[in-house]
């Protein structure tokens, strides 16, 4: 298995400028969208009751598998739900190989690991109304009674598909593929026309 | 005493009503000036400046007025804003004035005052129901050029704004609720602070600038001992402070489909003189709700009598609405019309208004209630078991004509007397709104009683109360909008209890209509005077009456010949008289006679709304490759490709695509091309079944390819046809990489795993989307090796190191790459793989390394003629889901051995391997620099008659740069068995028809000697 940790390379939000909307006034204030910078990513698949995978998991990122719809965070480390037997590891850029190394050498029956560092782009977003942003292209329930902190979901924002993170009421992660990157960018500043809203590049 | 102000317009009244007189407006109506004030709606505006004629019909070209103060308004629809701000009708009753509003009124020719097409009027009994169908019949290729556009320019409504790029913004979003309540009257707001209170996530929406439904329009209806605003503005306080409570006002719910998704339609800025820039101008909601409170209200019934769409006749309703919410009088004298106690209420608030009422002309024998006393009391004439006959005047109503009747039968038993009035306000009952309730497949059923239909089974988790529901009075309309309210947050699963609910005195009415739907006349039969049912598409009685005549029984032929309830308003007035005078004329009752559909959108709604951001650029993604920097810098010209955007070819300086095509197929033979292949789809596939399962997706062997070579596989469906193709090797014993088409990528990856989850759950295998992970560079031509040597390739590169269809992990200058040796050209061909972080990088360093080389960039338009040379099928160009591999002539990829793979079964049926399908060949045109369009049919004898016997299509077609000569390929009946014989294509714009003869598909190196370099 090749690293792909030997240069740090381009993300795939590299090419899309900075750009903002000034705050109206009576908005609930401005949503900002930052480019979560570079990390990591490792697609995981196995059995939920792995427990082998589990107690690697713990040790390397703080958690073990996040139960269904859920994500896990320990530190820069992440463990996201995707569906019944596939889950999505985040961690610091440069650190993929080790965390696949250690999951691939357990002898843990059938898994497979796969590295998507470069498939992905993730946006934090925070801010008041980033669930009122996020509703306007997106048909999941997005209210903070129901897409609580520490849920995770599998959806669709605009036409394209992302992994949508609850980090607290007012701070969302999105996940998306590479090549929707410019697109989502693009939808998630002109939702954002209303409140305020500003793009930050890493 | 007339309490008139004489500042602004004549028939605004000195004090009373919501509207704001510190703020007065100014606005312009057909470009005349004129003031209303903040509060008012375009349509109040305009009758306290003595304006009723607002429009002309539909089909008559009649003078027509303001009707009602609600969305239900079927005449009063105009023309709004100017130049690309502008909208066609929109309903002056909803339009909250705004400083600088221009309105214009609609279908009129030259002005409103005097319109050339009011002759039809004159000539009407010449276009009676069925008219057009009747006339406009032959010749049928009239229709087209003549009659439909003459009809369209004479009838129709507003006009679009002729620059189409409507400037507005407009947005949707998506909401989640326990309890969604459309309509904010009593009964709406009661139900909401049942369900609010219990913590439910509510919304409450209304159609109206502010809450409080039809009581704001009613002075006589106490809650708590006080007029009902209070107790409105202090609900609303209470709903505005609970964090859990949505409301929505300006906002029309239009749909309401399965699973208690509805739809709704705020107008955010459409009140404003200044849109601000950053708010849309009406946003969709799309509401998944759990629970539905339906408080739509009802909807008042005009009567059915002669020239009871002048001008000046309104509904009673509406009148008191004007004086009480708008402080506006609609006449100064007037006659009040009605079938049911309600329209006195009108009479007295007309009487305190000072109007002078002349008369309530009633139909009913013997009306008693307190009402009717009052109205006594206060000296006005009550005419019982008497009815309209007339209504006369030109512009305005000026006298009607009324007559005692036989209130049974409607017939007229006294002598017909005038009496003079400028306003009639009319009442034949009341109609709940079920429309929504009906979109939802919620059934109905007729209350005789109450003489309307009502809300009897829901097919939705919904409850429709107050009015909605056939409960007419405010306490019980109230009562029963909380009890569900609290019933709806229960079943959503909070702990509600109904809200405790103010006193309310309000005047004892009957409000049960009479029913007489024959209509009382003195006219010879056949003479009426036009009495209109459908005010907004023109229909009238004697035309509902004529459509059974002629044979029309069931109501939605009625519906469909007479065009009743066809209209923008959908027949929210009109379907229950005309369901009357129909269940009248069959003899049956109106339960037997049913009713017409409900249907999507209940009222109208911008497409704008519709539509939202998803427009221009934002109206699909668009995938870009991490390597299109570079194919952007240099002037790289782009293709669809699903969603990808895919580089198509590269112009220099004044090429046009031809040339710069035919620069780029040769330059990858002569020397070298590159490739950007990165949308190709791959996906990662592990675990100890991961050959035994391509065994059973692929129609080939896969158990028996060794780790680090290449294979390329055909996939078909269960039906037998291919449907995607691919190059997959092995990585290792267990893993595999596969690549799919562009545009086949997430179908297949689905399509793996349904098998995987449902059919073969036994199986440990497991599979990861990675087209995004890698970058992909495919460097083809006989230069191909020296320029990966150049590059500073880490492996060795000759045929024994590095044989055809093989693959291994190397490094290029230090990056990490996986290097496939494959060939979509016939070329030698090397496709570097490297993570997409450092594709561009790659590309970059190739490019530099492939200078000296001759390397030249080429899109997919080249890569398509490269492949078409060699004969490689594009999957979807050459097939489209009903071709076989045996039809391709790819029957080598069909195992014999394997006891099974997807579509084995279908494939092996016999009419699979009929030698008259359509199978694909070459073709070589006679002339080689005609190119055969694609698409083209193949016929034997280009001079048969027609219908001409057809072979088959052309699927690609091609100017072979390297050939000279124009290529092609084509599925043809029974094409295999034909080869060397000519076939002709007849072109269908009168060119001369291409000859061609049938040949093999590989048209380019048959032997395959280049693929070594």
């Amino acid at each position: 298995m090749v690293s792909s940790a030997v240069l740090p390379g381009q993300s795939a939000l590299a090419d899309i400028p900075a750009q903002s909307h000034e705050t109206p006034k009576g908005s609930p204030g401005k949503v900002i969208i930052r480019d979560a910078g570079p990390m990591d990513l490792i697609n995981l698949r196995c059995q939920r009751d792995n427990r082998k995978i589990s107690a690697i998991l713990k040790k390397l990122a703080g958690n073990g598998l996040a139960a269904a719809n859920q994500f896990l965070k320990s530190g820069d480390r992440a463990i996201v739900c995707l569906g019944p037997d596939e889950w999505l590891i985040m961690s610091e850029a440069g650190t993929s190989s080790t965390i696949t190394a250690a999951l691939e050498t357990a002898n843990a029956g059938h898994i497979a690991t796969t590295e998507v560092s470069s498939a992905m782009g993730v946006l934090n977003i925070s801010g008041k109304a980033c669930r009122d942003l996020l509703a306007k292209h997106c048909a999941i329930d997005l209210d903070r009674s129901s897409f609580k902190a520490g849920d995770a979901a599998q959806t669709i924002f605009g036409h394209a598909g992302v992994i949508l993170l609850a980090n607290a009421d007012d701070q969302i992660t999105l996940v998306g593929r590479s090549s929707f990157m410019p697109y989502l960018v693009a939808l998630l500043v002109d939702s954002g026309v209303e409140y305020g809203v500003e793009y930050r590049p890493a | 005493m007339s309490r008139m102000s004489k500042k602004q317009g004549d028939m605004r009244l000195a004090d009373g009503g919501h509207i704001n007189r510190k703020k007065p407006v100014k606005f312009t109506f057909d470009g005349k000036r004129l003031m209303g004030y903040e509060g008012d709606t375009l349509a109040s505006a305009l009758l306290a400046n003595g304006i009723h004629l607002v429009g002309r019909s539909f089909k008559y070209h009649r003078p027509r007025g303001i009707l009602t103060a609600g969305y239900d308004e079927p005449n009063a629809l105009m023309q709004i804003g100017h130049g690309a701000y502008q909208a066609p009708n929109i309903r002056a009753t909803e339009v909250s004035l705004y400083d600088g509003l221009k309105a214009v009124s609609q279908n009129r020719w030259p002005s409103l005052g005097f319109d050339i097409g009011a002759i039809n009027s004159v000539i009407g009994r010449l276009f009676p129901a069925g008219f057009y169908y009747k006339t406009f019949m032959f010749p049928a290729m009239f229709w087209k050029n003549i009659y439909e556009p003459v009809i369209r320019r004479a009838a129709g409504l507003g006009k679009a704004a002729s620059d189409h790029n409507d400037p507005d913004r407009y947005e949707k979003t998506h909401r989640h609720v326990d309890v969604l309540i459309v309509g904010g009257g009593v009964a709406g707001l009661s139900a909401a602070l049942s369900a609010g209170r219990s913590g439910a996530r509510v919304m409450i929406v209304d159609e109206g600038a502010e809450f409080g439904g039809w009581i704001l329009s009613e002075t006589n209806t106490k809650l708590d001992g006080k007029a009902a605003s209070k107790w409105i503005a202090a609900t609303i306080n209470e709903l505005a402070s609970l964090s859990n409570v949505t409301m929505l006002s300006r906002t029309q719910c239009f749909g309401y489909m399965d699973q208690n998704f509805l739809t709704l339609a705020e107008k955010i800025s459409d009140h404003l003189s200044e849109r601000p820039a950053h708010l849309p101008r009406q946003r969709l909601w799309k509401i998944r709700a759990q629970q539905v409170v339906l408080a739509q209200g009802v909807h008042e019934r005009p009567l059915v009598f002669g020239g009871n769409d002048k001008p000046g006749v309104m509904m009673a309703g509406a009148v008191r609405s004007y004086i009480n919410r708008y402080a506006v009088i609609p006449g100064h004298r007037a006659v009040i019309y009605t079938n049911n106690d309600d329209a006195y209420k009108t009479a007295l608030a007309l009487h305190h208004a000072g109007v002078k009422v002349a008369a309530v002309v009633d139909q009913r024998p013997a009306p008693s209630s307190v009402l009717v006393s009052q109205v006594m009391q206060a000296g006005i004439t009550v005419h019982n078991g008497h009815a309209v006959l007339d209504a006369k005047g030109t512009r305005h109503v000026g006298s009607i004509k009324i007559a005692a009747i036989n209130p049974a039968t409607g017939q007229v038993t006294g002598q017909p007397f005038y009496l003079d009035a400028d306003l009639v306000a009319m009442s034949g009952g009341f109609t709940p709104v079920v429309n929504l309730h009906s979109q939802a497949r919620g059934k109905i059923r007729w209350d005789e009683q109450q003489v309307c239909f009502r809300p009897s089974e829901y097919h939705e988790a919904a409850i429709c109360v107050g009015g909605c529901n056939g409960i007419f009075g405010v306490a019980d309309a109230m009562q029963d909008g909380a009890k569900a309210g609290a019933d709806a947050a229960s079943a959503a699963g909070h702990k509600a209890k109904p809200a405790a609910l103010p006193e309310v005195s309000e005047p004892d009415s009957v409000m049960r209509p009479h029913v007489l739907w024959k209509m009382p006349s003195d006219a010879v039969p056949g003479q009426e005077p036009k009495a209109f049912v459908d005010f907004q598409n023109d229909v009238t009685a004697s035309d509902i009456k004529l459509a059974v005549r002629e044979g029309y029984h069931s109501v939605e032929h009625v519906k469909r010949y007479t065009t009743n309830g066809m209209a923008t308003d959908q027949g929210k007035m009109s379907n229950i008289n005309a369901l009357g005078i129909l269940s009248d004329q069959l003899g049956k009752p109106i339960p037997d006679v049913g009713t017409t559909t409900f249907r999507y959108p209940y009222t109208p709604t911008t497409f704008g709304t519709i539509a939202g951001r998803e427009i221009k650029g934002l109206f699909d993604t668009e995938r870009l490759t991490r390597m299109d920097g570079w194919h952007r810098n240099h002037n790289a010209k782009y293709e669809h490709v699903g969603q990808w955007m895919r580089a198509w070819y590269y112009p220099k300086g004044n090429e046009t695509m031809d040339q710069a095509v035919t620069r780029e197929v040769k330059a990858a033979r002569s020397h070298a091309g590159i490739l950007d292949a990165s949308t190709l789809g791959k996906i990662d596939i592990r675990g100890k079944d991961a050959a035994e399962f391509l065994n059973r997706i692929y129609t080939n062997a896969w158990t028996s390819l060794k780790v680090g070579s290449c294979r390329y596989g055909l996939m078909l469906k269960d039906d037998g046809m291919v449907m995607d193709d691919g190059v997959t090797t092995r990585l290792g014993e267990n893993h595999f990489h596969m690549t799919t088409t562009t545009g086949g990528a997430a179908g297949v990856l689905a399509w793996l795993e349904e098998w995987l989850q449902t059919e073969w759950p036994e199986l440990e295998v497991y599979l990861t989307s990675v087209t995004e992970e890698w970058s992909v560079a495919t460097v083809s031509g006989p230069n191909a090796r020296k320029i990966l040597e150049a590059a500073g390739c880490s492996v060795s590169l000759n045929d024994a190191d590095f044989p055809f269809m093989t693959f291994q992990d190397a490094t290029l200058a230090g990056l990490p790459v996986r290097i496939f040796r494959i060939s979509f050209t016939g070329e030698l061909s090397f496709e570097i793989n490297i993570k997409a972080r450092h594709g561009l990088a790659l590309w970059r360093h190739l490019m530099q390394s492939g200078e000296p080389f001759g390397l030249t960039p080429y899109g997919t338009e080249a890569m398509h003629v490269l492949r078409a040379e060699k004969g490689f099928i594009i999957v979807g160009q050459e097939t489209d889901g009903s071709v076989n591999p045996h039809d391709l002539g790819m029957s080598w990829i069909v195992s014999k051995k394997k006891s099974d793979f997807i579509g084995k079964r279908a494939l092996e049926r016999a009419s699979m391997a009929l030698t008259n399908r359509k199978q694909l060949v070459g073709l070589k045109t006679e002339d080689p620099k005609v190119v055969i369009p694609e698409g083209a049919h193949a016929v034997l004898d280009p001079n048969q008659p027609y219908p001409m016997d057809m072979l088959g299509q052309v699927t690609s077609s091609y100017f072979s740069p390297n050939l000279g000569h124009s290529i092609a390929m084509a599925l043809l009946k029974g094409g295999h068995a034909m080869k060397g014989q000519t076939v002709w294509f007849p072109m269908i714009d009168g060119r001369k028809p291409i000859k061609a003869v049938i040949t093999d598909t590989v048209f380019y190196d048959p032997k395959g000697d280049r693929i070594n370099g």
